[in-house]
């Protein structure tokens, strides 16, 4: 069988025309199997050869057209990175995420005391429905002794505050989101990735709820301390209460961010900038 | 086969919808899309090979496709080229176009099609 890529290769040259290796691989491909299909019909070789010459000759007189367009390089560099996997991300994140949110104190005081109040409800509630009602009583045969009928209603308001600080975490993260349009748009314009883009989101979702957390937390021991002098079994240790539910929470805001996080990463840098 | 210049416009605005389509159930390289262009339409469409690669690159730069090179054991390295979910976006469309334009084509000028 002729060698079409150095056919293709000599044919370019004389034309005059630059064309990327993996251009002529693939045109001298299709060369390569147009030859075989004409021989496996029965043509003669030299017949062959000449139709799939005659191809060569017109892919090299439309070689202009025969680019593809180079992926565009990210205008910012990323930063090298020889810091450690620690300092370069968790910190640094944390640190970003912190002075951002220092940019809007009252914004931010807002979406983290609304989280807070949420958190600590919902803390609270469950610590409460956990010692009442899950925690058998210290007497034989208990469920002959108390009837408690609130069972359902203390559950269903500990899922209430737990929607509360859902929806409350969700609205926050959009509203920022929506006003940080126009930055996106620079960023994007500038290289940043879609994935760029939804880290950057996070990462101020992550600082905002780690501050709900903290205080939601605190508030909801206060209060459980102080339940617990009124409730039988209800205490302020209650491991189970105070790990269980807050890694509940940061899953509902982990799902949370996502929608804000991927609208984000679709803002198109023409409409973003134009807007702005 | 002489070329009118309907014939040539008719190919050049149906191209795109053509290829699409040939992509839609599995990832082919250049050749099997130009052979089965010309085997499907018994010969009445066919690609110059030296438009097809062209225009595979331009729907390639428009996010409507994705080449890779795909290796096989014994074989020769090739470029698949892939639908993506905007291709498929724009192929949906441009069916919806096709079918308008043809019924319109057959209540007007009585063409019908299969």
């Amino acid at each position: 069988m002729p060698d079409w890529k150095r056919a293709i290769r000599e044919r370019l040259d004389a034309a005059g025309q630059i064309v990327d290796d993996d251009i002529v691989d693939e045109l001298s491909q299709h060369a390569d199997a147009a030859y075989e299909a004409a021989r496996a019909e029965g043509r003669p070789a030299e017949e062959a050869a000449q139709d799939v010459d005659a191809l060569v000759v017109g892919w090299c007189s439309h070689a202009h057209a025969l680019r593809r367009r180079p992926p565009r390089p990210a205008a910012v560099e990323s930063p090298s990175s020889d810091e450690t996997f620690w300092r370069r991300t968790v910190l640094h994140d944390a640190g970003y995420g912190f002075r951002l949110l220092k940019r809007q104190p009252g914004h931010t005081a807002v979406a983290i005391l609304t989280m807070a109040l949420g958190i600590g409800a919902t803390t609270t509630l469950f610590g409460v429905a956990d010692g009442v009602l899950l925690k058998p009583l210290p007497w034989p045969e208990p469920d002959r002794l108390v009837r408690v009928t609130e069972t359902r209603l203390i559950g269903a308001f500990a899922l209430f505050a737990l929607a509360i600080a859902a929806v409350g975490l969700f609205g926050v993260l959009s509203y920022t989101m929506a006003q940080r349009t126009r930055e996106i748009g620079v960023r994007t314009a500038l290289g940043a990735t879609p994935r760029d883009v939804v880290i950057l989101v996070l990462r101020q979702a992550v600082t905002m709820t780690a501050g709900g957390l903290t205080i939601g937390l605190a508030t909801a021991f206060g209060l459980v301390t102080y339940l617990s002098s009124l409730l039988h079994g209800v205490t302020a240790h209650d491991l189970v209460t105070f790990v269980a539910v807050p890694i509940g929470l940061t899953v509902v805001a982990a799902l949370a961010c996502i929608v804000p996080a991927k609208r984000a990463a679709q803002v198109d840098p023409v409409t973003a900038l134009r807007a702005g | 086969m002489p070329t009118t210049a309907l014939e040539r416009e008719l190919r050049r605005g149906s191209a795109e919808v053509l290829i699409l389509a040939l992509l839609e159930d599995r990832s082919r390289h250049g050749y099997e899309i130009g052979r089965l262009i010309d085997q499907r339409s018994d010969g009445t469409i066919s690609f110059h090979a030296a438009s097809l690669y062209p225009m595979l690159y331009r729907l390639e730069d428009r996010g409507l496709i994705d080449g890779r090179w795909v290796e096989k054991a014994g074989q020769r390295r090739r470029r698949y080229y892939r639908l993506t979910a905007e291709g498929r976006r724009v192929l949906a469309r441009q069916r919806d176009v096709w079918q308008n334009f043809f019924a319109a084509l057959s209540r007007v000028a009585r063409i019908r099609h299969a």
